[in-house]
């Protein structure tokens, strides 16, 4: 799966005409693409996870448009410090959908469901729990990774432990 | 049972630390002590203040509680690595005045606000243990300052912040 974005790389800069004294992170693919990632499919799916909830629940959308921002955010500075995430990759186009804003949902369009104050409770109570799984895959890439991310990771594993005390007091009303 | 006067590391392997991790951890320190004082006269301030401050008091105590347990197990790190701590300062300007229990929140928040910061500063300098402890301490940090934000009546998406701890 690593191999191919590599071989495209290659291909690319042999094409260029640059194939002598590239350096060496021109070739390979960045140590820590993985790792970004799988961070960058955590950062989707909760993005869709939000577009779900405010389309079935348009009364929330004040909260939940803001949480969503960050994750777009997070997305976005994830792509920056690795920007191998947004080139290579089957993940990459969903990367870039989510990013500009062109992914929607399938729930997106289905009239809203069950908008009662019972199922808004259980809705964000159900997005608190989805934040704090994403806090903890972010915590445990940022105690492995390398030295570059593990700044951005544990400052999302922050940002994620934020959201679902936030979504949580919210449920609990 | 011996008493020891050395504080004990919870959780915390003392893992090797190398000059940028002795450097990092010894300015997270320099915070926590300014924490510990910051924190300790927020409750001082907000104790005389009756049943509106119940909630800012709560929080008062948790930090405190949390910042002094950190404290102690980095000065702990810092010994086990051979380093010298930082010792606490005798007193601290405060940059917000715990008067009202407006006040004190913000001062709370600003100075968990801080600690995610340094902590932030840390993560990449440290490994093993010691950057489990760093990455919780952000964690923690940014979802006390979180609460004190919300309790002193900040909207709830404003008082989440996107990054906790980076510049």
């Amino acid at each position: 799966m690593l191999a191919l974005p590599a071989a495209g790389l290659v291909t690319t800069a042999v094409a260029a005409g640059c194939s002598t004294a590239l350096p060496t992170s021109a070739i390979k693919p960045p140590a820590n693409l993985p790792s970004a990632r799988t961070a960058a499919r955590t950062e989707t799916e909760l993005i869709a996870r939000y577009d779900a909830a405010i389309a079935s629940h348009p009364g929330l959308a004040g909260l939940l448009t803001g949480l969503r921002a960050h994750h777009t955010q997070h997305l976005a500075a994830l792509v920056a410090l690795v920007p191998a995430l947004s080139t290579a990759g089957p993940s990459a186009a969903a990367t870039r959908a989510v990013a500009t804003g062109a992914a929607r949902p399938p729930g997106a369009t289905a009239p809203p469901a069950d908008d009662s104050p019972a199922a808004r409770a259980s809705a964000l109570a159900a997005l608190a729990a989805a934040e704090r799984t994403a806090a903890g895959a972010h915590r445990a890439i940022s105690l492995t990774t390398t030295t570059e991310l593990a700044p951005l990771l544990a400052s999302l594993y922050a940002a994620e432990s934020c959201h679902a005390d936030l979504l949580g007091l919210g449920a609990a009303g | 049972m011996v008493a020891t006067s050395r504080p004990t590391v919870q959780a915390v392997t003392a893992a090797p630390l190398s000059p940028l991790g002795v450097t990092a951890l010894s300015t997270l320190l320099a915070v926590e002590h300014a924490a510990v004082y910051g924190t300790s006269a927020a409750g001082g301030a907000l104790a005389p203040l009756g049943a509106p401050a119940a909630d800012a008091r709560a929080l008062a105590y948790a930090a405190y509680a949390a910042h002094l347990r950190l404290r102690d197990q980095l000065t702990a790190l810092l010994l086990a690595a051979g380093a010298q701590p930082p010792a606490a300062l005798p007193a601290y300007t405060l940059p917000i005045s715990p008067g009202t229990v407006h006040g004190a929140l913000t001062l709370l928040a600003e100075l968990d606000d801080r600690s995610a910061a340094a902590a932030y500063a840390a993560v990449a300098a440290v490994g093993g243990g010691t950057r489990e402890l760093v990455a919780d301490t952000l964690s923690q940090a940014a979802v006390r300052a979180q609460r004190a934000r919300l309790t002193a009546g900040t909207s709830p998406p404003t008082a989440a912040t996107a990054f906790p701890g980076r510049p």
